[in-house]
């Protein structure tokens, strides 16, 4: 089930770490356990948790995606304008994913055919969109901070369904299985490790890398999209700042999640894992009644320690079976 | 040697001139571009009182964005400065208003810890090895933290001192306090790294670490020096700010959710000609870089444009400062430039 | 009696240097072809341009009767073509069954399990059993090689081009390499396989070409050739012999008892005298740039002891090694020597930083200055601009920066790796005259280079080197190339 993976038991201790981070405040802190809290705590997952998808797979092909914040945001922006201008929910659906498969096609471009690289092609695009959500918030919008609350949107980010998750959830674990599948059962999988793991090889293996990369940048980008908009959804008004510093966030649960920095392998239990650490952490923090400033420190403790611990943990430590050649 | 060859007569000092030190004319061309097109749109522009307007605001950023400047020589990075410098503002405010003690040692603690931020960044790049980028974004969160904690949550308010406000607010001749501080700084900065052999280490471990290493430099040890240099100048830059507008912030202005003072820096030393990459950079051009980042802003602020704006030049200037950057180093001679050239990795 | 492949008249230039001249090479289906020569005959170039890795700009190569157009990696490999490099091809975090099955027509949803039991097919009728589930990164270089064989065979290979494969196996796992190799040829698959060592040749392979100097300069029947005739074809001319003579002890300033760095260096003992040239030859990866960089501290040793002019002495870092007065210049220069957007003078002054210093703070520029005048004019390094960018210099005149940087510092013992590699032939003469002229000074040097007639000609004593030890030790005599040659290429030792 798990993909491309460092050592066979990285995310099994990983799982096991998020278990202890989940049930120590749930049994020593008042209110952790409460359904209020745990709805909360689980819309904010989903959200992050899109993220973090999206950026596994452009990592697996052995890129990065330094953009998806600000196309979370963009997106937020987009929705709360054609919302006001009268548009239905599908216009908005689909006027959102367009943006987000925009800009990852720019992203994917820049990276193939003009050669820059990852890191700093998606960087100037953070900076480009963001821009570009504040001259909607500023001109289109005309400063006003439009809410998108009672849309469809708001009931998938908030509403309760049966099984007392917000859709959002639902949306995610969804989304989740079948990026897990693209990358584990397909040939786009493999093409993309591949891609990841040794660009020289795979082309000489007539692996269409610069279609795969693409490709990963484009669903980066829909993945952030929808994110953005679902949060949207949930808040009150809709503010041009949105997404900002999540870029690096998912960023550091896909490392934790157990990928290489390198490319080739990724994870997307253990990303999701990563994702939940981070929620819990931060939202554990805030129930504590810690205020702002002590949550930011905890929080970037653990982020940093998590990364140190990553970084210093030898790959493929754990002994497995090898069997030897058998001569013929 | 077998003839003996009077060479010395002929060898140049100066080069001719090589396509990349245009890297360290391009901000003061586009900041003349920029004044002549403000002091048109609004003559108040360039009116003395606004330039010294400017020039008070580009101090502070500026002493940020000297230190980044040598941890960026160095091949290194730091996301955590305007937090090393909220920290620092808010410890002085702590230790000289609340627990009342004397402006010389709060100001000695103050840089102190700021400076052992910075080394606290310093070690673990070197010793830990995370990337530079990974590392100081996790330490900026810590040091945010830390600055909210140590104020818990508020900021400090009436910070007044009989020198220290001097140093914010007084004047040497005509120019202000803090622009002295500044060119001191840039004066001191330009020596180091013009005429120390730390300098010249500087230089060779952000060109070529493995080649540096084999020459006899400790890599790591410079680095850290790098990263220890700019907690020092975060400190001073919270400092000047503290005395000159009398208040320890818990949070530096924010665009996007993230720090104008960081923004502004990393664009001032990126069109400054300091190359991300490590290794190239002059201290002119960065002087350049800073007086354009802040003539913008304030010009912009002038004719009343909104923060979109603002991001999307400064954002501008980073990708424009970033395709330089790329572009010279790919090795163009003179002759190529003039030809159409696609970006190249 | 049909050739598979056929390259005719290939010629190649590199910059203004040309490397083949108008080679020819024939390769019968279902033989091992082996192609030897010196290093630098260009035996690695002409497979790279038949595997598609060089454009090819003069001459044609046919593939079974037909012209090939312009080739790549991808249609090489299309037309039956591949080739194992030294350095694996593989991605190291996949399985290896994904590594293999990459190359496949593969279905878009792929069944992990048909996935590999497919790949374990493929490996079956290769003949050999590894591990599929395995990641890349866990095996040996070998177990590697035989994937990279299984990958070529499955996309239908006819001619499988090998580097120097056994550069990093054991004994045992050659004799499997061997025998894997020898099914394959009964299966119709042609394999040309680069080597510098003759006994391989004799073991495996049907026919030999030996490449000096860019041409083809014989093709044989293996089972109608002698090695003392192929090295004749590879040297140019008839064997000689003769003894060493040593230098005397009482001037010695290095001495190496044992030293080990395992596995490029092992059991290493030497000893230089003052004013010698001492040339560690031997071919490409016998460990001579591992043991230049323990000399100098960069890699540090397992066991054995250094002593520097009678001292012991143990180095943790390149600086202890310059306090000491030993310098490096190494081969790389771009990756380890070069600062490139410095310029010239601030890349010679680098390692004599310390003593430039005054007053623990600041450089004495003026002395800086003459310092770097002084350098530049005695190696003659062109243009003589001081602040002219490194990276702008020409190959030749870097390498002389780089040399001039470290005689800056004065050395007692000065460490050339490779030094003449990628510089033009008038630099490379000039250079010669400088490092004998060093000598004369009093300088010691030691000279590492696989090409045997440069170093024959420099060194008084040539100690030659072959998988991380000492195998024997000639006078510096260009005569001797032949016997120095025969004692890298056939000794037996393991």
């Amino acid at each position: 089930m798990l993909r491309g993976r460092r050592t066979l038991s990285w995310q099994a201790w990983l799982a096991i770490v998020v278990a202890v981070v989940a049930l120590v405040p749930s049994v020593t802190i008042e209110g952790f356990t409460h359904p209020l809290t745990v709805f909360v705590f689980i819309k904010a997952f989903a959200l992050l948790g899109m993220l973090a998808v999206g950026q596994s797979l452009v990592m697996s092909a052995g890129g990065i995606d330094l953009s998806i914040g600000s196309t979370f945001g963009i997106s937020a922006m987009v929705l709360a304008m054609l919302h006001h201008l009268g548009y239905s929910f599908e216009v908005t659906l689909f006027a959102g994913l367009g943006v987000g498969i925009a800009i990852g096609l720019i992203n994917g471009l820049l990276v193939t055919k003009f050669r820059f690289m990852p890191f700093i092609a998606t960087f100037a695009m953070l900076a480009v969109i963001r821009a570009g959500a504040y001259l909607i918030h500023y001109v289109a919008l005309e400063e006003r901070m439009l809410s998108v609350r009672g849309t469809v949107w708001t009931y998938l980010a908030t509403g309760h369904t049966a099984l007392w998750v917000p859709p959002s959830f639902l949306i995610l674990i969804g989304l989740a299985v079948v990026v897990w599948w693209l990358l584990s059962r397909t040939r786009f999988g493999l093409w993309a490790f591949a891609t990841g793991g040794n660009l020289n090889a795979a082309r000489a293996a007539a692996v269409p890398v610069d279609r795969v990369r693409i490709i990963t940048y484009v669903i980066a980008g829909a993945l952030a999209a929808v994110s953005g908009m679902l949060n949207a959804g949930a808040l009150e008004g809709v503010r041009p700042y949105f997404g900002a510093g999540m870029e690096l966030m998912s960023l550091a649960a896909v490392i934790i999640g157990g990928a290489s920095l390198a490319g080739g392998s990724a994870s997307i239990v253990g990303t999701l894992l990563a994702v939940l650490l981070f929620t819990l952490a931060d939202r554990g923090l805030a129930i504590i009644g810690l205020a702002p400033h002590s949550k930011a420190i905890a929080l970037g403790l653990i982020v940093l320690s998590a990364l140190i611990v990553a970084r210093l943990v030898p790959k493929g430590a754990i002994g497995e079976k090898r069997v030897l050649i058998r001569k013929e | 040697m077998r003839e003996s060859r009077l060479r010395a007569a002929t060898i140049r000092e100066r080069a001719p001139l090589a396509v990349g030190m245009l890297r360290n004319y391009v901000p003061w061309i586009v900041l003349v571009i920029v004044v002549v097109v403000f002091s048109s749109l609004d003559p108040a522009f360039l009116s003395v009182t606004n330039l010294m307007s400017i020039l008070n605001a580009a101090t502070i950023g500026g002493l940020l964005a000297i230190g980044l400047t040598f941890v960026l020589l160095a091949g290194g990075f730091d996301l955590s400065i305007s937090s090393i410098m909220l920290v620092g503002g808010m410890i002085f405010g702590t230790l000289f208003i609340n627990l009342q003690l004397s402006v010389g040692a709060a100001v000695f603690l103050s840089l102190a810890a700021t400076t052992a931020l910075g080394l606290v960044n310093g070690l673990v790049v070197t010793r830990v090895k995370l990337p530079p980028f990974i590392a100081t974004f996790a330490t900026m969160f810590v040091y945010t933290g830390m600055s909210l904690a140590i104020g818990k949550g508020m900021a400090i308010y009436f910070i007044k001192g009989p020198y220290f406000t001097f140093l914010g607010q007084g004047k040497l001749g005509a120019m202000p306090m803090p622009a002295v501080i500044f060119i001191i700084a840039a004066i001191v900065a330009y020596l180091v790294l013009r005429t120390t052999p730390f300098g010249r280490a500087v230089y060779a471990v952000g060109g070529n670490d493995k080649a540096a290493h084999m020459s006899g430099i400790n890599v790591d040890r410079v680095r850290l020096v790098t990263y220890i240099i700019s907690g020092f100048l975060c400190g001073l830059g919270a400092l000047i700010y503290t005395a000159r507008l009398e208040v320890a912030n818990v949070v530096t202005a924010t665009l996007a959710g993230y720090s104008t003072t960081l923004l502004d820096a990393i664009a001032a030393v990126m069109i400054g000609g300091i190359s991300i990459f490590g290794g190239v950079g002059k201290m002119y051009g960065l002087i350049g870089g800073i007086l354009l980042v802040f003539a913008l802003s304030n010009g912009m602020g002038i004719l009343g444009m909104t923060q979109a704006y603002h991001i999307l030049a400064k954002g501008l200037l980073i990708v424009l400062a970033v395709g330089m950057d790329i572009y010279f180093r790919s090795g163009v001679s003179l002759r190529r430039l003039l030809k159409l050239d696609t970006l190249k990795k | 009696m049909s050739y598979v492949i056929e390259m005719q008249g290939i010629c190649k230039d590199f910059s203004d240097v040309r490397v083949l001249f108008s080679v020819n090479l024939q390769v019968e289906t279902g033989t091992v072809h082996a192609l030897v020569g010196e290093n630098g005959a260009g035996k690695s170039t002409l497979c790279k341009i038949l595997a598609g890795f060089f454009p090819r700009e003069v001459g044609e190569i046919v593939v079974n009767g037909q012209k090939v157009g312009k080739l790549d990696p991808r249609r090489a490999v299309g037309l039956g073509i591949s080739m194992i490099y030294q350095e694996p091809n593989l991605a190291p975090l996949m399985t290896v069954a994904e590594n293999i099955m990459v190359g496949q027509k593969l279905d878009f949803v792929i069944n992990r399990n048909q996935l590999f039991r497919r790949a374990e097919e493929i490996l079956a009728t290769a003949g050999f059993d590894v591990n599929v589930r395995l990641p890349v990164s866990h095996l040996t270089a070998h177990e590697k090689q035989l994937v990279e064989i299984a990958k070529a065979i499955s996309s239908d290979t006819q001619v499988l081009i090998m580097d120097e494969a056994t550069a990093a196996l054991s004994i045992p796992e050659k004799e499997h390499l061997f025998a894997v190799i020898r099914k394959l040829t009964q299966q119709g698959i042609a394999v040309v396989y680069v080597t510098h060592i003759l006994p391989e040749v004799f073991e495996l392979a049907d026919w030999v070409t030996v490449l000096r100097n860019g041409k083809n300069v014989g093709t044989r029947k293996v089972s109608e050739v002698t090695p003392e005739e192929i090295i004749e074809l590879m040297v140019g001319h008839k064997m000689s012999r003769a003894t060493v003579e040593h230098c005397q002890e009482e001037s010695e300033v290095l001495r190496l008892e044992n030293v080990s760095n395992l596995p490029e260096v092992r059991g290493v003992s030497l000893s230089l005298c003052q004013g010698e040239i001492l040339g560690i030859g031997g071919l490409a990866g016998s460990g001579q740039r591992e043991l230049a960089r323990v000399i100098f501290g960069v890699d540090q040793m397992d066991s054995g002891e250094m002593y520097v002019s009678g001292e012991k002495v143990a180095f943790k870092s390149p600086s202890d090694a310059i306090k000491c007065g030993i310098a490096l210049v190494p081969r790389d220069r771009k990756e380890e020597g070069l600062i490139p957007q410095e310029s010239l003078g601030h890349n010679i002054a680098v390692p004599s930083l310390p003593t430039l210093t005054r007053h623990r703070a600041i450089l004495d520029r003026s002395e800086e200055k003459a310092m770097v005048q002084n350098q530049i004019s005695r190696l003659d390094i062109v243009p003589p601009i001081s602040s002219k960018v490194m990276e702008e210099f020409s190959g030749g005149n870097q390498q002389k920066a780089m040399i001039a940087k470290w005689l800056a510092t004065k050395p007692k013992i000065l460490i050339l790796d490779e030094p003449t590699i990628g510089v033009d032939i008038r630099t490379r003469e000039y250079l010669y005259g400088t490092m004998s002229e060093l000598a004369k000074e009093g300088m010691s040097l030691i000279l590492m280079s696989s090409d045997l007639k440069e170093i024959l000609r420099l060194s008084n004593r040539v100690l030659l080197m072959r998988k991380g030890r000492f195998v024997g030790e000639l006078p510096g005599d260009t005569a001797m190339e032949d016997e120095a040659l025969r004692i890298v290429s056939l000794d037996e030792r393991e």
